[in-house]
C-alpha cells in the first residue's frame, strides 16, 4: 500500500499496538430521578489505568477471574468501545488523532475472534456469505479469491467444500475455523481473540491454538489473547499481563511468570488451576471469597482485602515498578514480592 | 462395599432417527469413593448421569443393562418409586443448576422445600437445617434470606450443593458442576465438595470433560467415547499407565501449568453418529493406531486389576504410548 500524507505508517516498527493509561470507567445511577434527588453518579472502573504494548508477530496473554475488566480492555483495543481515559495508539497514531482515511485502515486491520462460534455465526448464512459480510462492509475487490484463501488459511481445505455450508452443518471446531477466516479476511495486522477454545472440546482446542500461533506467526500480526486459564495461555502466549479490578497487577514473559509469579493475585490464580497429573490433590483455596464490585474500591492496593500477606505499606497503591527484575521484563504491582518469596 | 453398580446400561432417545446414546457401559463404585466419568460432547456421559439419577428427559429410556443401587436394582422403577429414592439417597448437581433456582423465591425457601418434600419437617426444623446447610458449604447462613439474583454465580452453585446435602444422600452425582465458573471459584467449591465428602463419608460421581478436575479430585474414572466405555480404572493407574488411543489423545491434548511446557496434540476427525448402529470400536475412525478388525468387531477385554481397556491392540500398548504424544501421529490420519 502505497503511503500518502494521511495512510498509516505501516513501517512503524514499534509496538503495532500501544496504550497508556487506558480507562474504561462506565457511569453508574444516571437515572433521571436519581439526579434529581442529587445523587452522585459513581463508575464502575472496568479498565483503570492499563499500559501495555504488543509487538509484531507476539502474542500477549491476559488472564484474570471474570469481572475484571480483561474482555473490556480487548474491545477498547479494537474500537468496539470507546475509552474514557489514556491513549491507544496503534502503528504509532494515537487513535484519537486519527484522519477519516487513517481510521477506516485501523477498522479493517484490527479484528476480534469471539468465545462462542455457535452464538456469533448467523445461522442463515452460507460460510461464503459470512466471510464475504467484511469484505462488502469495507468495499473490497477480488473478494472470491479472498475469501478462498482465508479458509485455506483457516485450514477448511479444500475450501469448495466448505462454501456452501451452514453452522450447522458444521463441528464446533469448524465453525471456530469459520469465525478465523471471517477475522483474517481482512488482512489484519492486529487481533483479539476472547476464550477462542472455551466452548470446544478438548481433542480440537489444540488444533485452533495451533493454528492460531501459526497464524499470528506467518502474518505477523499482534494479537491479545484473552482467557482465564494460564494452562491456555501458557500454550499460545509470550508474554502475559494478570489483571485484577481494571488494573494490570503482574506482567512478565509467560514462562517466567508460570513458573515464578510474583503478585499473590497470580499466585493464587496460578495454583488454583487444576492440574491433570492424580498426585496432586485439590489443596486449600489461596484465596476466599469473590472480587469485589469494581465501583467502590479500596484505599491503596486493590487486591488489599482479599491478599493473605497484606499488611501495613499496602495501604499505599502499588505500581508495576514496586517489583521489577533487572532487566524489568517481569513487574509486579505489590509491595511484598521479596517477603512472600522468603516464606 | 459397593454402592453403586452398573452393568451393560443401554440408553435411548425416541426420535427420528432413535439416537443410542449410552451403548453397554459398565462400572461400579464403592462407598466413600469418587468415581470420574470423563468425555466430550456427545460421548453420553451426561446421559449415563441422569440414567443413575432416575431423571433421563422424556423420550429417553433405559433399552438394556441393569443398575443397582445399594444392592437393590433400580433400573425399572416407577416415576414414584424414583421419586423416593432421588434426593434422600441421591441427589444431583447439574452443569446448568445454578441457574434452576426459582428466582421468587427466597433460598430458604427453596431449601425448606427440598427438606419437606421428603421429610416430616417443620417450617422451623427446615429453617434451622437450610441456615446450617449453608454454613457447611461456606456462605453466610443470613444469606438463606437472599433471592436467587442477589447471589453471584458460584454462591448461587453452592446453594445448589446445600440442597444437593439437605437430606444426607449416600450418592452425589455432580455433572459439570464448576464448569461455568473461573478457576478461582471452581478451585474453592471442588475443594468444599471434597470436604464435605471426606466429613459426611457419601459417594460422588463426578461427570466432566475436564481430565484435570477427575486427577484433583477423583478415585477412579471411566473414560467414555461415542456411547462405550472406552478405558476405566483406578485415577493413578490411568494417568500414569493408560493404555487406549482416545485416553492417551485426551491427556496429550490437555495443558498444564506443571512441569515443563510441551506441544499439545488434537485429535483430527468429529465423533460418531450415535443414530447408527456400530459394528467395532467406536474411535477407530479417528484413531491413527486403527487396523481392519478395529472396524469389524467390538474390543472385548477382561479388566486387570481393574484396569479395563476397550481395545484389540492393533499395536502394542507401549508403541502406542510413545507415539501418541506426537501431533504428526495424528495428523497423518486426516483432517479436522
Amino acid at each position: 500500500m502505497a503511503i500518502t500524507e494521511q495512510s498509516l505508517n505501516w513501517d512503524y516498527d514499534g509496538p503495532i499496538m500501544e496504550v497508556t493509561g487506558l480507562e474504561k470507567h462506565f457511569p453508574q445511577n444516571t437515572g433521571i430521578i436519581h439526579q434529581l434527588i442529587g445523587g452522585e453518579t459513581s463508575h464502575v472502573k472496568a479498565v483503570d489505568g492499563v499500559d501495555m504494548a504488543i509487538e509484531r508477530g507476539k502474542t500477549m496473554g491476559l488472564v484474570g477471574e471474570s469481572g475484571c475488566g480483561k474482555s473490556t480492555l480487548g474491545e477498547v483495543l479494537i474500537g468496539l468501545q470507546e475509552p474514557t481515559g489514556g491513549s491507544i495508539k496503534f502503528l504509532g497514531t494515537e487513535l484519537e488523532s486519527m484522519s477519516d482515511t487513517q481510521r477506516k485502515e485501523f477498522r479493517r486491520n484490527v479484528q476480534m475472534i469471539f468465545q462462542d462460534p455457535y452464538e456469533s455465526l448467523n445461522p442463515r448464512f452460507s460460510v461464503e456469505q459470512w466471510i464475504r459480510e467484511p469484505l462488502e462492509v469495507h468495499d473490497i475487490d477480488n473478494q472470491d479469491e479472498r475469501i478462498y484463501e482465508a479458509l485455506e488459511r483457516a485450514e477448511l481445505t479444500p475450501p469448495e467444500n466448505y462454501i456452501n455450508e451452514h453452522p450447522h452443518e458444521l463441528s464446533g471446531g469448524e465453525r471456530q475455523r469459520v469465525s478465523i477466516a471471517r477475522a483474517l479476511v481482512l488482512e489484519p495486522k492486529f487481533i483479539v481473540a476472547d476464550e477462542p477454545v472455551s466452548m470446544l472440546d478438548v481433542s480440537v482446542r489444540a488444533s485452533i491454538l495451533n493454528l492460531l500461533r501459526k497464524l499470528v506467526d506467518d502474518l505477523d500480526m499482534g494479537a491479545l489473547y484473552i482467557s482465564h486459564d494460564l494452562s491456555l495461555i501458557r500454550q499460545m502466549c509470550d508474554r502475559t499481563s494478570v489483571m485484577y479490578l481494571g488494573k494490570v497487577v503482574e506482567r512478565g514473559p509467560t514462562e517466567q511468570l508460570i513458573k515464578g509469579p510474583k503478585h499473590p493475585y497470580a499466585r493464587a490464580l496460578l495454583d488454583a488451576v487444576p492440574v491433570p497429573n492424580p498426585d496432586h490433590n485439590i489443596s486449600e483455596p489461596q484465596l476466599e471469597g469473590e472480587p469485589p464490585d469494581p465501583v467502590e474500591l479500596p484505599e491503596g492496593c486493590n487486591f488489599r482485602p482479599r491478599c493473605p500477606f497484606a499488611a501495613e505499606e499496602c495501604f499505599e497503591e502499588p505500581g508495576l515498578d514496586a517489583y521489577q527484575t533487572p532487566d524489568g521484563e517481569h513487574a509486579a504491582a505489590c509491595w511484598r514480592v521479596e517477603t512472600v518469596d522468603n516464606m | 462395599m459397593t454402592l453403586l453398580e452398573v452393568n451393560d446400561l443401554h440408553v435411548t432417545y425416541a426420535g427420528d432417527p432413535d439416537v443410542e446414546a449410552v451403548r453397554g457401559v459398565s462400572f461400579t463404585l464403592e462407598e466413600g469413593e469418587t468415581l470420574g466419568i470423563v468425555g466430550e460432547s456427545g460421548c453420553g456421559k451426561t446421559t449415563l448421569a441422569q440414567a443413575i439419577m432416575g431423571a433421563l428427559p422424556d423420550n429417553g429410556r433405559i433399552t438394556g443393562g441393569e443398575i443397582i443401587f445399594d444392592g437393590q436394582d433400580i433400573t425399572h422403577l416407577s416415576n414414584r418409586e424414583r421419586r423416593e429414592i432421588r434426593w434422600e439417597q441421591m441427589s444431583m448437581i447439574s452443569q446448568s443448576a445454578m441457574n434452576s433456582l426459582d428466582p421468587v423465591y427466597r433460598v430458604k425457601d427453596q431449601i425448606k422445600e427440598a427438606i419437606q418434600e421428603h421429610r416430616d419437617a417443620s417450617d422451623a426444623e427446615s429453617y434451622e437445617r437450610a441456615r446450617e446447610l449453608m454454613e457447611l458449604v461456606g456462605l453466610d447462613p443470613d444469606r438463606v434470606e437472599d433471592y436467587p439474583h442477589q447471589l453471584s454465580g458460584g454462591m448461587r452453585q453452592r446453594v445448589i450443593i446445600a440442597m444437593s446435602l439437605a437430606l444426607d444422600p449416600d450418592l452425589i452425582i455432580a455433572d459439570e458442576p464448576t464448569t461455568a465458573l473461573d478457576v478461582i471459584i471452581q478451585e474453592q467449591i471442588l475443594y468444599r465438595i471434597k470436604e464435605l465428602q471426606r466429613e459426611l463419608g457419601n459417594s460422588m460421581v463426578m461427570v466432566t470433560h475436564d481430565i484435570s478436575v477427575v486427577a484433583e479430585t477423583c478415585d477412579s474414572m471411566v473414560v467414555m467415547y461415542g456411547g462405550e466405555l472406552m478405558e476405566s480404572g483406578n485415577v493413578d493407574e490411568i494417568f500414569n499407565n493408560a493404555h487406549h488411543p482416545y485416553t492417551l489423545g485426551l491427556q496429550n491434548a490437555f495443558p498444564s501449568v506443571e512441569g515443563e511446557k510441551r506441544d499439545l496434540t488434537s485429535i483430527p476427525g468429529s465423533p460418531p453418529d450415535l443414530s447408527e448402529p456400530l459394528q467395532g470400536c467406536p474411535f477407530a475412525s479417528r484413531c491413527p493406531f486403527a487396523a481392519p478388525v478395529c472396524e469389524e468387531e467390538v474390543p472385548v477385554q477382561e479388566p486387570v486389576d481393574g484396569h479395563r481397556v476397550r481395545c484389540h491392540e492393533p499395536v502394542p500398548f507401549e508403541q502406542i504410548r510413545d507415539r501418541s504424544g506426537e501431533d504428526e501421529t495424528w495428523l497423518s490420519q486426516n483432517k479436522v
